[in-house]
């Protein structure tokens, strides 16, 4: 087979299921530059689910990369749960006033429907824009961001769960509100595949290692993320684990979870995370957004060349950000990404 | 009077043992010994020690927090015992994240740590405009202005606010020190920064640095 014979859709496929592709797949995690391009204030994009396909739509046309990751930032499923949310004109939303106030009120929380709760029904209506227009020739990643962990932490205050985690005095309950996070990630993410998703994603920043200690990552968010796989698994739905920060310290469980894609930041150090995941999961990643923002495409080309070469044997392996783009990060820069694919990714 | 009588206190804030570390130090200061000293040779060699297993990766967030916790409510017992022998702060800084950005749980990290640490704190949030940092400074004896921003979005809002202070006539009566996910040496450099902490720990290490 020569190069580039296969479709994205079969490229992609392909390094998911640890097979060997014509060349390495892209991705892009371009939901901020994607809405800043359409010259709109991001709160309207964000908020309004033909705005951010037409958005993604265009940025895909001009870059060509193989999978969209959708979304409109990391306070989604929280609004839908009733946290308070701002929108901002040049930043994703952020959730900034969390719901329950204790964690006896957890059961005082429903899980939202996505097709009729906002923001979710947007991201839903974007996802089946994407999937009319172009489902068939690119793969759409549709994430139901956020994990059981980020949302938790967003319905009861980041400082607040830390502190229930360090105290250890009430794990039926910090377990019942990661279970009810799960529940409702889980539920939008069925939607979101019902609208077109390929695939789809949980974001857990905030339980990697740079927050959380590997002791309480197993004792706590890890068992939940694990039995969503498992669940999706058995409606051969695709669920990518996004961990922020150096996840190498938690690396076997990160594996663990069963996740078929693993979403890695520039900090995880990618001999290392590549070793322990080859023949087991397809790794996305890992090229640091700092440079994709400040750097020149020749830095960046440069990255991924070395990138490639870690992370290309034996596939399993996607490239694109370790996390999402920057608003402005430069256009030269995100081709510079995309075409290093095609410059030193062919197998032969 | 040696550290060793401030040993329960100390062990009780590296264990995040709130309720021994007030009744120690409450039992401090009832035996007659000076807030000034509990603090010194009890509350804040603790807090260096809690900042000293995080940076080695045995202490993270949670624990931190627990630690801090248990810290301020023995520093609740001997502030006002501070203010009235007029013990001198460590220093003071303004502490904030800046416009735009919602995060807070570096930001009161670092504020925990910095009040581990002896300083004064004036903490004026999230989401803090450059005006709000300029007041801050006018209206307070500042020795320390301490920004955090976790967005690469929001981090231009620290050159505006050094920009803001440099208007203002103040920059040259403050330090300036950032932090935060996205930020690095680098750019604090490129902006005219004082300083950048990479952790809540170091934050704490580079104010003491940075008023010697």
């Amino acid at each position: 087979m020569t190069a580039f014979e296969m479709t994205s859709i079969e490229r992609v496929q392909a390094a998911i299921d640890l097979q060997q592709p014509d060349r390495v797949p892209v991705d892009l995690h371009n939901f901020q530059p994607a809405a800043y391009a359409t010259g709109m204030p991001l709160s309207e994009v964000f908020q309004d689910g033909e705005l951010l396909a037409q958005a993604m739509l265009d940025a895909w046309r001009e870059f060509g990369h193989d999978m969209i990751l959708l979304e409109n930032g990391t306070a989604c499923n929280a609004q839908a749960c009733g946290v308070e949310v701002a929108y901002r004109d040049d930043a994703a939303p952020a959730a900034h006033k969390p719901v329950i106030q204790n964690l006896t009120d957890v059961s005082d929380l429903e899980v939202p429907d996505p097709y009729t709760t906002f923001p979710m029904n947007e991201i839903l209506k974007a996802t089946k824009i994407l999937s009319k227009e172009i489902g068939d020739q690119v793969w759409i990643c549709a994430r139901a961001d956020q994990g059981p962990m980020d949302l938790s932490a967003q319905l009861r205050g980041m400082s607040e769960l830390m502190l229930d985690i360090a105290l250890e005095e009430q794990d039926d309950m910090i377990h019942a509100l990661l279970d009810f996070s799960r529940r409702v990630a889980t539920r939008y993410a069925y939607a979101l595949i019902e609208c077109g998703g390929r695939s789809t994603s949980i974001g857990e920043p905030i339980a990697g290692p740079d927050l959380l200690s590997p002791k309480h990552y197993k004792k706590y968010p890890w068992i939940h993320e694990k039995r969503m796989v498992d669940e999706l698994k058995e409606k051969h739905i695709i669920l990518h684990n996004h961990i922020c920060g150096n996840t190498i310290p938690i690396v076997e469980e990160f594996i663990g979870t069963g996740a078929q894609v693993l979403e890695v930041d520039h900090k995880s150090d990618p001999v290392k995370i590549k070793a322990a995941a080859r023949h087991k999961t397809c790794l996305l990643g890992n090229i640091d957004t700092g440079l994709l923002m400040d750097g020149k495409p020749d830095d960046v080309d440069d990255a991924c060349k070395h990138l490639i070469e870690v992370w290309k044997p034996d596939s399993g392996f996607i490239l694109g950000p370790g996390c999402a783009l920057g608003t402005t990060t430069p256009a030269d820069n995100i081709h510079a990404l995309v075409e290093s694919a095609k410059k030193y990714g062919v197998y032969s | 009077m040696s550290s060793d009588s401030f040993k329960p206190i100390y062990q009780g804030i590296i264990d995040g043992d709130a309720a021994t570390v007030k009744e120690e130090v409450q039992a401090a200061v009832d035996a007659n010994y000076p807030a000034e000293d509990i603090l010194k040779k009890g509350l804040v060699p603790a807090m260096k020690e809690v900042g000293d297993l995080f940076e080695k990766g045995e202490y993270y967030v949670p624990e931190m927090l627990i630690s801090a916790r248990a810290m301020q409510g023995g520093l609740q017992i001997l502030k006002p015992l501070l203010a009235s022998a007029e013990v001198e702060p460590a220093g003071t800084v303004v502490l904030g994240t800046v416009q735009g950005d919602l995060h807070d749980i570096g930001k009161n990290l670092v504020g925990m740590m910095l009040e581990g640490a002896g300083f004064s704190l004036i903490d004026l949030g999230t989401d803090v405009s450059p005006d709000k940092f300029v007041e801050a400074v006018r209206d307070n004896k500042t020795d320390i202005i301490a920004m955090s921003a976790l967005l690469t979005t929001t981090m231009p809002a620290m050159k505006t606010t050094i920009d803001a202070l440099t208007e203002a006539g103040l920059r040259s009566k403050v330090l300036v020190m950032i932090g935060g996910a996205p930020v690095t040496a680098e750019y604090a450099d490129n902006i005219g920064a004082d300083g950048f902490a990479e952790d809540a720990s170091r934050a704490a290490s580079l104010a003491q640095t940075l008023l010697v």
